[in-house]
């Protein structure tokens, strides 16, 4: 009997454990400025995110990765990363150019590109943490706001940040150790955020 | 009975033909369709990606794909179209260039990527994030990213742990395998394609005065046919490109418009046929601008005697221009009173919010104190040009004071002036005579100069010695101390100063 109560107890402990464990610390933080206008949205310009972290090789990272998970996860149709540079190239404009709101050059990108809106990047924080025995740890903390191509207006500004050992499951299991990694976590993370918050239900 | 063998004969041919088919279909339909891969881009900043291209984890995903069954269009292939689309990068590609290689590789899957990480040694780690595109729509159906590192797979005791980087790497590459085959067949939803794409569009300058000439240089590549004519239009008025010297570029010359102003340019690829022409708003723009625009300089924190400003440190000038008409370059020039041009500075660019000289030349060397004539020239980026000059007094020290005595109406004055017709106005200063036995005689003070002090007889007659302290508006200090002047007794009813231009006294060389 005593060693059937300990089990129970052992048990219980287990799952309380885990449950912590996995539990979600951190979510991302969303403010939707325009619920209505952003469920229009269908079509997106994915801009080349900007980096104010001094990570190397970490803007073109996050970019095509936040890139890859929305194609992926189908909620939009994605204009591919060649037609946002020639745009840009064309229009004699860096990527941190589009970062401030010129009205007029965003309605050309809509036309040009036809997209409803457009979706910018800023890396505020990134890096790896060397922890010593726990190994090498990566961090990220980013801003990604969806802009209405049409108009300028802002629809949904999004701060995310993460470790890779916010994932910990138990002992060294589920951490996450590289920066690709994280930034699948993070971008699933942002998606289904915005999913759960009605922006992405496109309807044209 | 032979018309019942014959058609059992060919029913049997036909069940036969029929299971064949069938047994064929299981191959067919594992069939893999062929894909283009192109160079994967490197962001790792590891030491195979410090060139942005990284062609030999290309290789070993080229051979993975090869291993597990992929069609893929030959390296040397894919390197040719690179070439002669002039391709600039890797890791994305557009709508167009999607295409195309789908119709001149003949391919169905465009596969793109970039090497995210790569760190080998104990702590090594390697990313990828791949995109495969529909070379039929030119838009992309499936995107994935992976990134592992040793730490994250140590197995229990060690065992199937990875030995470096390329056995890390070699699964991430086999585990994308299974996504991107999952991903053939998949719909994309094509955004009307077109078949031209505009690479760039380059003007000689993006302004000029008005009627001006500019040279116009087209970069544009074509999906099949070039249209018959591709026209630039400006202001209602149509001009031709024409055929360059390379593959795909195209030149003309546009007459800018003759009123100031922003015009756009619109492309216009006139197929010739029943088909419409597509016609591309904004494709670049220039600015007319024929005339300076209006320009003035405003000093700062300056003493202003007889409209000319008189500094010590520094001479702040704020420039007034208008902020929107675009600059080419400036210059700054300092004259002498004689008229000889001592300091010249150019720059390029727009003329900043302020500019501050020290009255210094361009070694750093101190001018003297006196008159100058600043200017200061703008060129606009049509090559207008307009300057202002101004002249400015540069006074370092105190200005030389004179000091008189003379006879008005029977009384006897002492006068103190300052020698130099511009100087910085005194606003303060103190006398204090003493007898040469050093006891007071008399005090006065004032906050201006020239003054005239009133003494009385009792000094006059007396050699006395003075303590003379000043100080003008831009903070120059003067201070002489024991300086002694013999005052004579001079005639009733004079009224000349008593030592004008016949002598001075010795203390005066002092001042």
């Amino acid at each position: 009997m005593i060693s059937r109560h300990y089990f129970y107890k052992t048990v219980i402990f287990l799952l309380l454990f885990l449950q912590a464990s996995c539990s979600f610390k951190g979510e991302p933080e969303i403010v939707m400025v325009s619920s209505e206008a952003s469920s229009q949205v269908c079509h997106v310009v994915i801009l080349p995110f900007i980096d104010e972290s001094n990570d190397p090789g970490i803007a073109s990272l996050s970019s095509r990765v936040f890139r890859n998970e929305l194609i992926n996860d189908g909620v939009f149709t994605v204009e591919s990363e060649g037609a946002i540079r020639r745009f840009l190239t064309q229009k004699k404009l860096l990527a941190s150019d589009m970062m401030d709101t010129r009205t007029s050059i965003y309605r050309e990108l809509s036309e040009r590109l036809s997209a409803d809106a457009v979706i910018r990047g800023t890396i505020l924080n990134s890096g790896l943490e060397r922890t010593g025995k726990d190994g090498d740890i990566p961090y990220i903390s980013l801003k990604v706001e969806l802009v209405a191509a049409r108009t300028g207006q802002l629809l949904v500004d999004t701060f995310h940040q993460r470790r890779g050992d916010d994932y910990r499951k138990l002992m060294h299991v589920g951490v996450v150790r590289t920066k690709t990694g994280l930034m699948v976590n993070v971008a699933q993370e942002i998606i289904d955020k915005w999913k759960k918050k009605g922006v992405v239900t496109c309807q044209p | 009975m032979d018309n019942c063998k014959i058609i059992s004969s060919v029913a049997m041919s036909f069940a036969v033909a029929i299971l064949l088919a069938i047994m064929c279909l299981p191959v067919q339909a594992q069939s893999m369709p062929r894909v283009a891969l192109l160079p994967l881009g490197d962001v790792s900043y590891g030491t195979k990606g410090i060139d942005g291209i990284n062609l030999e984890v290309t290789q070993d995903l080229r051979d993975v794909l090869e291993g597990h069954g992929f069609d893929l269009v030959s390296g040397a292939d894919v390197e040719q179209f690179m070439i002669y689309n002039r391709m600039r990068f890797v890791g994305y590609l557009n709508e167009f260039l999607t295409r195309k290689i789908g119709l001149e590789l003949e391919c169905s899957y465009a596969l793109v990527g970039t090497v995210t990480e790569f760190k080998d040694g104990e702590k090594a780690s390697f990313g990828l994030t791949l995109t495969l595109f529909d070379t039929q729509s030119g838009m992309p159906v499936w995107g994935g990213s992976r990134g592992k590192s040793i730490d994250e797979l140590v197995g229990f005791l060690g065992i199937g742990t990875p030995d470096g980087v390329k056995e890390l790497q070699a699964r991430v590459l086999t585990e994308f395998v299974a996504d991107i085959t999952g991903s053939f067949g998949k719909p994309s939803i094509a955004v009307a394609p077109k078949n031209y794409d505009v690479v760039d569009l380059q003007l000689s300058s993006s302004y000029s005065r008005g009627n001006g000439l500019l040279n116009c240089q087209l970069e544009v590549n074509f999906l099949d046919t070039a249209p018959e004519s591709i026209l630039l239009k400006s202001g209602g008025k149509e001009y031709p490109l024409t055929q360059g010297g390379m593959n795909g570029v195209y030149q003309g010359v546009v007459r800018a418009e003759k009123e100031n102003g922003v015009y756009d340019l619109s492309l216009v690829f006139d197929w010739g046929d029943d088909r419409k022409a597509d016609v591309l708003p904004g494709i670049a723009a220039y600015q007319v601008i024929n005339s300076a625009p209006e320009f003035d300089v405003r000093l700062n924190e300056e003493v202003v005697v007889e409209d000319i400003a008189i500094f010590r440190n520094r001479l702040v000038m704020v420039p007034q221009i208008e902020k929107n008409h675009l600059m080419d370059r400036w210059s700054f020039e300092v004259s002498n009173d004689s008229g000889k041009r001592v300091l010249t500075e150019e720059y390029a660019g727009g003329l900043p919010d302020r500019l501050v000289w020290e009255g210094k030349d361009s070694k750093g060397k101190q001018f003297q104190d006196g008159i100058y004539v600043v200017s200061l020239k703008v060129w606009d980026a049509v090559g207008n040009r307009v300057s202002k000059a101004f002249p400015v007094y540069l006074q370092t020290e105190f200005t030389p004071l004179d000091m008189q005595v003379y006879f008005k109406n029977g009384k006897k004055y002492l006068e103190i002036r300052p020698l130099a017709n511009i100087s910085a106005p005194v606003v303060s200063w103190e006398l204090l005579a003493t007898t040469i036995h050093g006891d007071r005689s008399f005090q006065s003070d004032g906050i201006a100069l020239p003054a005239v002090i009133e003494l009385s007889d009792s000094v006059a007659t007396q050699a006395a010695q003075y303590d003379l302290q000043a100080r003008d508006s831009l903070g120059n200090r003067i201070q002489l101390r024991r300086t002694k002047v013999e005052i004579g007794m001079l005639e009733d009813g004079a009224d000349e100063p008593a030592f004008a231009s016949t002598h001075e006294p010795a203390w005066l060389d002092n001042f």
